[in-house]
């Protein structure tokens, strides 16, 4: 950049997105949130104090969450979404809409959380049939049958890449893609690959399974990133990561 | 950072193929760090964070963000951090005896990776640059030039030569524009030309984009935090590249 055209605009010109981190320590989301967001638009995250997902951990998280959010709408932020489905469940899945709406009409700013992202990005999906890959442990994998029922959807078929939770940010690349592919070789009948955790590398991935199996591919980190971004008025169809961008 | 869709990556990759970093970021929130990060870092060097409770910056907020610093290398070390890094030069020097090295050296030991902070960084890239007569320019009120002046004497070893206040707050900092940086270290530069360094305090407002039109236009050197802690991470992690653009620290050592 040369000196005469020095930006004059903060980086989140057209939109600043906070975000509360689940895990820690926080390394793949803001990485992928770059990837995929249009120029003009920053991450603003905070995060929070999930390393082995205890319920002291959780509701902890869940109380940092609301303080963290103040500080973020306090801070200019044009929306907000709480990460980590169980911290968004963790007063009963009966009352995250009615959390959100408090919360959204305290700070005067849009809010969503992890779970209703994903939970919208279902229902214009139209997901029905999933399979899921997760980077987890497979004693996890109830988690995500109980997720898909919440969000209106069957489980045919479940992958665990086998990490700890505090190391998901050391798995590689093709992981995702890999396991996609397993799965839908083994349930061809699958209507949609899921990702959940959008703290692993699952971005690359979206675009080449949806290509090459003709199904929906919903990831998390998908889900915030464009409930984020519409919430804050950025409508950009944006190319290259599933057709939840191009087309919602 | 890659481009759109990962063109041209290794799948076989993880993301911090190189290093991966582990930094303290002392603030609630943070919004400008990572993106700097990313544009002055090759690829295949990532971060990691932990956002830190520091509020007032109170002494009792100060402790509580040292424990917690502490308590947080272990846990970057454990998550497969290659180097771990303390941010916040108040909290780093909070312990006011003046060996950050020695502490660093105790905490590598302790936790088991090598362990640096914004401090020790900001001294190596000091003694590098050669600087002696430091002019500072931080974003925040005038009544924290006294602070910074006594910073730069007392703990850098440095003469202070004059401080320009942008007079922004910490909630307003990711509303800063690069421009800013550059008329503030211009606006210095101009009141204090006896100065052969200026020097930009905390990495939480965007700077990288002053730093090669100052260097250039006024030739002296320009010191920032983010780019110092950038610097002597990837030097510490074995990352030697040469890295154009962000100022002769980066370039040339």
């Amino acid at each position: 950049m040369g000196r005469s055209d020095i930006r004059n605009a903060p980086y989140g010109y057209r939109a600043r997105i906070g975000y509360t981190s689940p895990p820690l320590t926080s390394e793949v989301f803001p990485f992928e949130f770059y990837q995929v967001v249009p120029a003009g638009v920053s991450l603003v995250i905070t995060t929070l104090a999930i390393t082995v997902r205890s319920a002291q951990e959780v509701d902890r998280s869940y109380d940092i969450s609301m303080l963290a959010a103040e500080q973020m709408a306090e801070a200019g932020c044009d929306a907000i979404v709480l990460g980590g489905v169980p911290i968004n469940l963790a007063k009963g899945a009966e009352n995250a809409d009615a959390m959100i709406k408090e919360l959204s009409d305290k700070l005067g700013i849009p809010v969503a959380t992890s779970a209703s992202a994903q939970k919208e990005a279902f229902r214009l999906l139209g997901c029905k049939k999933l399979v899921v890959a997760h980077p987890y442990k497979e004693e996890d994998n109830y988690r995500f049958d109980d997720y898909a029922q919440k969000f209106g959807a069957e489980v045919l078929g479940t992958r665990a890449f086998g990490s700890n939770f505090n190391r998901i940010g050391g798995i590689p690349d093709n992981a995702a893609l890999d396991m996609g592919r397993d799965l839908m070789k083994a349930h061809p009948d699958a209507d949609t690959i899921m990702f959940p955790s959008p703290h692993w590398p699952v971005i690359n991935a979206i675009e080449p399974l949806e290509k090459e199996f003709g199904v929906h591919v919903m990831s998390s980190i998908q889900a915030i990133l464009w409930q984020a971004l519409r919430l804050a008025g950025i409508k950009d169809r944006i190319d290259g990561f599933g057709k939840l961008f191009q087309e919602h | 950072m890659a481009g759109k869709n990962g063109a041209g990556k290794d799948m076989d990759r993880i993301r911090g193929w190189r290093a991966r970093i582990g930094y303290t970021v002392a603030a609630v929130t943070t919004e400008v760090y990572p993106i700097d990060w990313y544009r002055v870092v090759p690829d295949g060097v990532s971060l990691m964070m932990i956002t830190l409770p520091l509020g007032t910056r109170s002494k009792e907020d100060v402790e509580k963000c040292y424990a917690i610093s502490i308590e947080s290398a272990h846990t970057m070390a454990k998550a497969g951090a290659d180097l771990v890094v303390l941010g916040g030069l108040p909290i780093n020097i909070s312990r006011g005896d003046g060996t950050i090295e020695g502490l660093m050296a105790e905490l590598t030991r302790e936790v088991g990776v090598p362990v640096s902070s914004s401090a020790a960084s900001q001294v190596a890239a000091f003694k590098v640059l050669g600087s002696r007569k430091v002019v500072t320019v931080h974003p925040f009120l005038a009544d924290q030039n006294p602070r910074h002046e006594r910073t730069i004497r007392d703990f850098f070893g440095l003469e202070p030569v004059g401080v320009h206040a942008g007079g922004s707050n910490l909630v307003e900092l990711g509303k800063l524009t690069p421009r800013s940086a550059l008329d503030w270290g211009r606006a210095a530069l101009q009141a204090h030309p006896d100065a052969d360094t200026v020097y930009f305090g905390c990495p939480h407002w965007t700077v990288i984009d002053a730093i090669q039109p100052l260097e250039d236009e006024f030739g002296v050197r320009v010191m920032t935090s983010l780019q110092a802690i950038a610097w002597h991470s990837i030097r510490l992690a074995g990352v030697d590249d040469r890295i154009d653009g962000f100022g002769r620290l980066l370039r040339d050592h």
